[in-house]
């Protein structure tokens, strides 16, 4: 009967404990982290008697909790590869919608800048059409500045986010160590202190959120908490704590710095994986750092191509054209004193949307770029270093490494950014209507008007001038054009220059007449008579020769002469482009010693040009130019004390034919620079030649849409793992209200069947003390 | 369920917007494509503008030209109906010959021959010979003439026939022919101060039309000393971009025709002059009450460069009509691929619109149901 009692005493107490947990099971079923709890009976150490053993009933040996490390640690995993992609399709869709959307992206407004500009080129002298212009790239300034302000803004609530973060992770590894240290007191005494575990599970869970995190469990029940590549965040009961520290060079970035109990501070930025702050650096670096470079791009990009076309303009009161917009300088980051990287712009159409890094190695600077891809040069040749103290151009950027301060030593770094100020340093330089240039400052007419009135001529050939420009010498601008110039044009002309001296003293004496052959152009040859007699010196002979020639049918296509060095010479009228003179056939010898070994020179067709008028002085240069190869090409000269010019030439001239080149007085209706501004919409100018200006937004567009897309579907694909291993997991820990309903009935009748145990054994012994009695 | 609910969102916000992708993300390629042919429409647009602004351009250039051309065709008239006054020449008789096969005027009336005259053809070598009866003098003509001998400018009308010949006498001029041949001077002057107001022609924005460049100076001023136009533009010529790659002119400068007249005129020296000159000669020969033959090839020249200019203008607005239909049909290639890519097919979505409703209310109803199900409701 006692052990009647005692087996029922142990059963109805094996049946409280497991309703109690049921209870307890049913009580937590909302707790988060909770893991189902299960009591485990064991079998009481039955009594030996003669016969065998008797069951003594149960026990309950332990509380166990539901729970399956492998599903746990992928639980952990996902999450934090779930909240990292997240938390970066978040962010970058943010930022899509920002430059997608056609209000509040740069399409709308550099679409209308530039229609205003078609409209200035078609009424140039409107002053309406050029206060609409102005607007319009004020707006179009505005919206680049505000985008980038936006991005700007982006960034710093990032930094800021990263420190509510770490202060989070803080203070979840605080607590861990905590509950570590109750695990450890608790785990003296042998039970599993299930709900503590579940506590420190769930703290876990949440740190996955942030970081990706290993674990290692210790003998003394705690747990020891990684991350990265094993940097602690929790040892045992001691927490370290993770900070964010400002950059340096670069300032407007935020480090991790995990500091290390007695040991020194570790940076751990590259070093943590998966979770908020993951996503969040990745935003930063890989979505919102390129995006802003992209930007700056474009506006380093417009501003500088707009200005060099604008400066060889003229405005509406005769003067050169001035930048419109400004330029962002590249940023050159650094900690150290002294300036020893400079970098500047020096080919928009070159530059990359990345950032660069020169580290000095003892002699050369080593340049890397932060998207991995290769340096390269104006003609592609990739650059690796550079060698100290040169300047090397490379995507775009002039690299400047002359010693300024203090001698660099190795390890010395600079970080250069060549477009990140380019969209919020981007401003209008230009206020007032009438100074936009949408003149040319040079105009070009031909022989129909001469210069200084006078009757009016017509040139014979069919030469037209176009495309006049001046700029200076070295290359800073245009400069006006003071006086006119004048281009006078001459055919080819031949020479043919004998070897043979003519000069006096050498008497000639022709016995008989002689006879020369000319050819000109390749023609037949004509032969020319040369009268006998006594020819006294040079200028005799030359007029005999000549008296030949006119008495010919080349009459007026070749003049004889005699030249510095005493030889005969046979020039062509201009557009004769060659001569040969050989000895007469009819009669040979006598002349054509004098001819002897000819050598023929031909002046190529060409252009002298006069400062003002032909007739008020000599030829300041002269330009060749050949009809069959130059025609629609632009000629260029440059001219001491005047500048470079240069011209479009089309068609045959004829010799003698004039053009001018002459300032654009009062020439307010050109439209001209207006429509190469306007044409710089559709040229492709950027990327090396490759894009536009909208198609290089359109690639910014692309690329932050692209990485949205990306991070959206991996979210989306991690939102599914983590439902699926979520569901696992509360298969195994989590609470079923049926299974405990079920479970409750079963304790129950389990408990009504013990107390009847012990109801049986009281009518047992009551029977028995009745029989006693 | 909440996965359904977003993609019903989505599909509503299509719905409203009539719009398919409405982010970048959503498909960046034909967002990216979307927007280069809005950027493409927008440029056509202005196109189109553009080409508006030329064809106006050009129409009042036109008018203008066209309002110049008939004032110069009334000086032509004017021109001959004043050489036809015969005032100016002497009485011929025909002794031999039709009446009408020569006519002769003097170069200046004013300046009329004294002695009678013989002009006589043979045509064997073939040659006129005309002999001063006072003076006995003969002079030899060959060619076709016009002949000028001794202040008469005669004229051959018909090809003669040998044998011809003429009797030459003096005659005095009629003043009431002289008084007709000033009204027409000075009908011819008016004509000319017409012209020159057409040729200082403003366009609706106060700008010269004919002035190149130098659009607010005034193109040609008339000197009175040497009855000429001075030119006072440049030789610019501004143009309009009305297509991608095609830009046409939407003027002429005044020195490309009314300076660059080569006229029949031998006493012109370097063969060219000016609109103003040749107008104002006519004039001035018909005031001393004479005639101006040579003026008329002048004219027409002149006529001509102007005719020469129309046909541009006429040439460009063709341009510019073929350049805007073929701009419309890019823009609607440009309009149904943007269609294609952005637009959306209502049907479609309407139909998605109901399934997708109809899926979330379905799990939203077994949700309910699945809730409802527990044990303890039945114990």
């Amino acid at each position: 009967m006692a052990s009647l009692l005692n087996i029922g005493s142990s059963a109805l107490f094996a049946a409280q404990q497991q309703l109690a947990t049921s209870g307890h099971n049913i009580a937590n079923v909302g707790t988060d982290g909770y893991s189902r709890q299960r009591v485990e009976l064991a079998t009481r150490s039955p009594q030996e008697f003669g016969f065998g053993y008797v069951g003594s009933g149960v026990d309950v040996s332990t509380i166990e909790r539901q729970y399956d490390q492998f599903l746990v640690d992928r639980f952990r995993a996902t999450t934090s590869a779930e909240s990292q992609f997240s938390l970066f399709n978040e962010r970058t869709a943010t930022l899509d919608n920002l430059i997608g959307d056609p209000d509040s992206g740069l399409n709308d407004a550099m679409q209308r800048y530039f229609n205003a500009l078609q409209d200035v080129a078609d009424d140039p002298t409107s002053i309406p059409a050029r206060e609409v212009l102005l607007a319009e790239a004020n707006l179009l300034v505005g919206r680049f500045q505000s985008i980038d302000a936006y991005m700007t803004d982006i960034r710093d609530q990032a930094n800021r986010e990263l420190d509510l973060y770490v202060n989070e992770v803080n203070q979840l590894t605080s607590s861990i160590a905590e509950v570590n240290k109750q695990i450890r007191l608790a785990g003296q005494l042998d039970q599993p202190p299930n709900d503590l575990f579940d506590q420190r599970d769930h703290l876990i869970d949440q740190l996955s959120e942030f970081v990706s995190v290993t674990t290692l469990n210790q003998d003394d029940g705690t747990v020891n908490v990684f991350v990265g590549t094993g940097q602690p965040l929790v040892i045992g009961i001691n927490a370290n704590t993770m900070s964010t520290q400002v950059n340096s060079p670069e300032a407007d970035d935020r480090d991790l710095i995990l500091q290390v109990d007695g040991g020194a501070n570790i940076n751990i930025t590259n070093l943590v994986q998966g979770g908020k702050l993951q996503g969040l650096i990745d935003y930063k670096n890989q979505v919102l750092d390129p995006a802003q470079n992209s930007l700056g791009r474009i506006a380093i990009g417009l501003a500088t191509l707009m200005n060099a076309e604008h400066n060889t303009g003229m405005d509406l009161n005769g003067d050169l054209g001035t930048d419109l917009f400004s330029v962002g300088a590249p940023q050159v980051l650094t900690s150290n004193a002294s300036p020893d990287v400079t970098a500047t712009l020096a080919d928009a159409a070159q530059l990359s949307n990345a950032d660069y890094t020169l580290r000095f190695d003892g002699v050369n600077w080593t340049i890397t770029r932060d998207d991995g891809r290769a340096v390269t040069d104006n003609t592609g040749a990739v650059i690796t270093s550079i060698a100290g103290g040169t300047t090397v151009v490379a995507d775009g950027v002039s690299f400047d490494t002359t010693v300024v301060g203090a001698a660099p030593v190795v390890g010395d770094t600079y970080i250069v950014r060549p477009t990140r100020s380019g969209a919020s340093a981007m401003n209008l330089l230009i206020a007032d209507p009438r100074a936009i240039a949408a003149a040319d400052p040079v105009t070009t007419s031909s022989g129909i008007v001469p210069l200084g009135g006078g009757a009016p001529l017509a040139n014979a050939g069919t030469g037209v001038i176009g495309g006049g420009a001046l700029t200076s010498i070295d290359g800073t601008g245009n400069v006006k054009l003071a006086t006119p110039l004048t281009l006078r044009y001459t055919g080819d002309v031949a020479t043919s220059t004998g070897n043979v001296d003519i000069s006096g003293g050498v008497t000639i004496t022709l016995n008989s007449d002689d006879y020369l052959n000319i050819s000109l152009d390749g023609a037949p040859a004509v032969e020319i008579q040369v009268t006998a007699g006594a020819h006294a010196n040079a200028a005799a002979v030359v007029a005999a020769v000549q008296a030949g020639i006119d008495a010919s049918s080349l009459a007026g296509s070749v003049t004889a002469s005699v030249d510095g060095a005493n030889q005969l010479v046979f020039t062509t009228a201009a557009g004769i482009s060659s001569i040969s003179v050989t000895d007469g056939t009819t009669q040979t010898g006598g002349l054509a010693l004098l001819v002897g070994v000819e050598t023929t020179a031909v002046t190529a067709s060409h252009f002298d040009v006069f400062n003002g008028s032909p007739a008020a002085g000599p030829v300041i240069a002269t330009i060749a130019y050949d009809p069959a190869t130059d025609s629609g090409n632009a000629l260029t000269t440059t001219i001491t004390n005047l500048g470079v010019f240069s011209f479009t030439m089309t068609g045959v001239p004829a010799t003698g034919d004039e053009f001018f080149l002459q300032d654009n007085t009062n020439g307010i209706g050109d439209n001209r620079n207006a429509l190469r501004l306007a044409d710089m919409q559709g040229q492709q100018l950027m990327l090396g030649g490759t894009a536009s200006f909208t198609d290089t937004y359109g690639i910014l567009l692309a690329d932050v849409g692209t990485s949205a897309r990306e991070s959206e579907v991996a979210a989306t694909v991690q939102g599914r793992l983590l439902d699926q291993v979520t569901t696992q997991k509360e298969s195994t820990s989590g609470v079923n209200l049926d299974e405990e309903a079920a479970d409750l009935l079963r304790f129950q009748q389990a408990y009504q069947a013990a107390a009847q145990m012990i109801s049986v054994s009281g009518v047992l012994f009551d029977s028995l003390l009745g029989a006693v009695s | 369920m909440l996965d359904q609910q977003s993609a019903l969102v989505r599909t509503q916000n299509q719905l409203s917007s009539g719009i398919k992708n409405l982010l970048p993300s959503d498909d960046p390629a034909a967002v990216v494509r979307v927007r280069d042919l809005d950027e493409s429409i927008a440029t056509i647009d202005q196109y189109q503008r553009n080409a508006d602004a030329a064809e106006s351009r050009l129409t009042q250039e036109e008018t203008a030209l066209t309002s110049i051309m008939d004032l110069l065709q009334r000086v032509r008239e004017l021109n001959v109906q004043g050489n036809n006054i015969s005032i100016a020449g002497p009485d011929v008789t025909a002794a031999l010959g039709l009446d009408d096969a020569i006519s002769i005027y003097y170069v200046e009336p004013s300046n009329p021959i004294t002695d009678s005259y013989t002009l006589s053809y043979d045509g064997a070598v073939p040659e006129w010979t005309l002999l001063n009866n006072g003076t006995a003098a003969t002079t030899t003509l060959t060619g076709p003439g016009p002949f000028t001998v001794d202040g008469m400018e005669i004229t051959l009308n018909a090809a003669p026939v040998d044998g011809y010949s003429y009797t030459i006498t003096p005659r005095v001029a009629s003043p009431s022919a002289a008084e007709d041949k000033r009204i027409i001077a000075i009908e011819i002057r008016q004509l000319l101060d017409g012209v020159k107001q057409l040729l200082n022609t403003k366009d609706a924005n106060g700008e010269y039309l004919f002035a190149g460049f130098k659009t607010n100076t005034e193109p040609f001023s008339f000197n009175e000393g040497t009855n000429s136009f001075t030119y006072n533009g440049d030789q610019g010529q501004r143009f309009i971009q009305i297509g991608a790659s095609r830009s046409v002119a939407i003027g002429d400068p005044g020195s490309d025709f009314f300076n660059n007249i080569t006229t029949a005129d031998a006493t012109d020296a370097d063969g060219v002059t000016d609109l103003g000159s040749i107008i104002d000669s006519i004039a001035d020969a018909f005031e001393a009450g004479n005639a101006r033959q040579a003026s008329l090839a002048d004219m027409d020249v002149a006529m001509g460069e102007i005719d020469r200019i129309r046909a541009k203008i006429g040439a460009r607005r063709n341009a510019i009509d073929d350049q805007v239909s073929s701009n419309d049909a890019v823009k609607i290639a440009l309009q149904s691929n943007r269609s294609d890519l952005q637009d959306l097919d209502f049907a479609e979505a309407a139909a998605r619109f109901n399934q997708q409703l109809l899926a979330l209310q379905a799990s939203q109803q077994s949700f309910v149901k699945i809730q409802d199900l527990s044990l303890f409701n039945f114990l």
